[in-house]
């Protein structure tokens, strides 16, 4: 077993754009998925 | 001003130089001119890397800054944030946080769940429109400001699945435990094993889900390791007709781990099936709960399952701990135990449905708020992977919301489905005992149009504004109220999680906790 190295208050790959009418930010990378029947919650 | 939300690793620019200017230190883009002026006790923090993340933020989005993961940023010409009219949003609102001895006033969104700390000078200064265009700019990105001018944020993050990729598949009803939390009712003496229409019509409804490029087939029951052969006969199934579907396929179980045999084993290895456990912590915990039809204790049996997987090099993904009654109060036991053991796990309350109705063992207000507030301050210590720890974290700390059971709206019907063995579909393996939540039967209709029928779509969009309670409360944004909890409960998925309050206190211990580790340092204690 090994801990994965995750710092989860950054987020990695945040895209953004900025211009005078809009601002985007957009999470560039996939996501995993977790839910509750499973004792794991593996991404990033 | 401070806030874990949005932020990056940001490191200096080799685009950017530094002029000396009467005193000051002047930071210049020498490809776009952008430029900043710094004091030299702003410089002195810059040139140390000592700069927090909204001071490096104000240099990022000036294009003085990069940040290490994405050089993905695009500034318009058009841009001129001196130029922007920022006011307070109505959206917008607020309470004041403790944190040892130092108080904060907290801007939140309800609706995003971003949020940020800021002084009580700061905040006196907000109230009277007194900040920099820089801060304003930095609430206005969060969603915890407007601009008069009508400037646009989209923030373009990941939006719930339409159609599943995971299903669960109920390859039996039965169980040679009988445990006493069973959701699901399961136990020895009863059940049922799927027949191979059902199999097949699962197979060939799965396969053919639009849009789905991964599609996850999780063998649970029941306690699926009773039903070796059939699950076997599933995957073989599977493997037979993948070829003719455009679908990437993985399989899982979840397991007890109480009957580790040799053809369990040899499936695993077979098919790279990857194996989750159900363990409530060490002997006096698990044997509490974890019990057989004669009320006998199964730990010792689930350590010699566990050790004969790993004997035969199978990894096992981690572990559900059931918190109730007969663990709540240990959480450093737990954390102790599941390092000592090797196994990543993820404590979750008991679900009042099923045999927990009888048996009441689920946490009380207040208890599992605590027990993991106490495992989140051994997390540096302890080298475990508790997941709940990431999925609350996460929550409170960024815009994602990738745990399907903690978003609005929830993974029911959307990324996951599941499967008994008489071919009823639930839109969430929770439901599985609860006749009234059937979505229809795969012998006579695909799941992908069970999916548009009114109920289910009514569920499909359940969100906080369809729960009265949810609707009112500031952590919305970063919280759900679990369907099935909700029904085992109040019996009404239209109401808030059971957990509520504890929750409540989880968003506020993870702000305080952020903020003590980030802004006024570890030499504070919480009062």
């Amino acid at each position: 077993m090994k801990k994965m190295a995750i710092k989860n208050d950054i987020v990695k790959n945040l895209k953004t754009k900025l211009s005078n009418k809009k601002i985007k930010i957009s999470f560039g990378n996939k996501i995993g998925l977790g839910y509750d029947g499973c004792g794991t919650h593996t991404h990033k | 001003m401070r806030s874990p939300w949005l932020s990056r690793e940001y490191e200096k620019s080799t685009d950017v130089v530094v002029n000396e200017v009467d005193g000051n230190y002047e930071l210049k883009n020498i490809n776009t001119n952008a430029s900043l002026l710094l004091s030299k006790v702003e410089y002195d923090k810059y040139e140390n890397n000592l700069f927090n993340e909204i001071e490096w933020e104000k240099l990022y989005l000036k294009g003085l800054a990069v940040d290490k993961n994405c050089d993905d940023l695009i500034i318009d010409s058009s841009f001129d944030v001196s130029n922007k009219k920022f006011i307070k949003s109505k959206n917008v609102e607020n309470f004041s946080l403790k944190v040892g001895k130092h108080k904060f006033q907290i801007l939140i969104n309800p609706e995003l769940g971003s949020w940020m700390a800021l002084t009580e000078e700061e905040y006196g200064k907000y109230k009277k429109d007194d900040l920099t265009q820089e801060e304003w700019l930095s609430l206005f990105i969060r969603g915890l400001a407007d601009d008069e001018e009508h400037t646009e944020v989209d923030f373009d993050f990941p939006v719930p699945a339409d159609y599943p990729s995971v299903i669960v598949v109920n390859i039996t009803t039965g169980c040679n435990l009988r445990c006493k939390y069973c959701f699901a009712d399961c136990g020895p003496f009863k059940g049922e094993n799927m027949t191979e229409d059902v199999m097949d019509a699962t197979i060939d409804s799965m396969l053919s889900m639009p849009q789905v490029k991964v599609i996850t087939f999780e063998f649970q029951g029941g306690e699926a390791s009773t039903n070796v052969s059939g699950m076997r006969k599933f995957i073989e199934k599977v493997e037979s007709v993948k070829a003719n579907y455009d679908k990437l396929v993985k399989y899982r179980t979840e397991i007890n781990c109480v009957l580790v045999t040799d053809e369990l084993i040899k499936l695993v290895k077979d098919f790279n099936v990857s194996v989750g456990v159900s363990l409530d912590g060490p002997k006096e915990m698990t044997d509490q709960t974890r019990v057989d039809i004669n009320g006998q204790g199964a730990f010792d049996r689930i350590e010699k399952g566990i050790k004969k997987l790993r004997d035969n090099g199978i990894y096992i993904d981690g572990a559900v701990c059931t918190i109730g009654q007969h663990n709540v109060r240990y959480p450093r036991q737990l954390m102790e135990y599941f390092d000592q053991i090797g196994m990543n796990f993820k404590p979750r309350p008991v679900n009042i449905l099923g045999r927990e109705k009888e048996n009441h063992l689920t946490t009380r207000p207040g208890e599992w708020a605590e027990c993991f507030k106490e495992m989140h301050k051994m997390k540096d210590e302890i080298d475990v992977e508790n997941f709940s720890i990431h999925i609350f974290e996460e929550n409170v700390y960024t815009p994602i919301r990738d745990y399907i059971c903690l978003r609005y709206p929830c993974g029911a019907a959307r990324e996951l489905v599941s499967v008994n063995p008489n071919g009823d579909v639930f839109p969430c393996d929770g439901f599985k005992g609860e006749k009234q939540f059937v979505m229809g039967n795969v012998l006579n209709e695909r799941i992908e149009d069970m999916l548009k029928k009114p109920k289910i779509i009514e569920l499909r969009n359940r969100t906080a504004k369809t729960i009265d309670k949810c609707s009112k409360c500031i952590f919305r944004g970063m919280c759900c109220s679990c369907c099935y909890s909700a029904y085992g409960k109040f019996g009404d998925i239209y109401r808030e999680d059971p957990h509520c309050a504890d929750r409540k206190q989880m968003y506020i211990y993870l702000m305080q906790a952020w903020i003590e580790e980030n802004v006024i340092g570890k030499e504070d204690t919480y009062e």
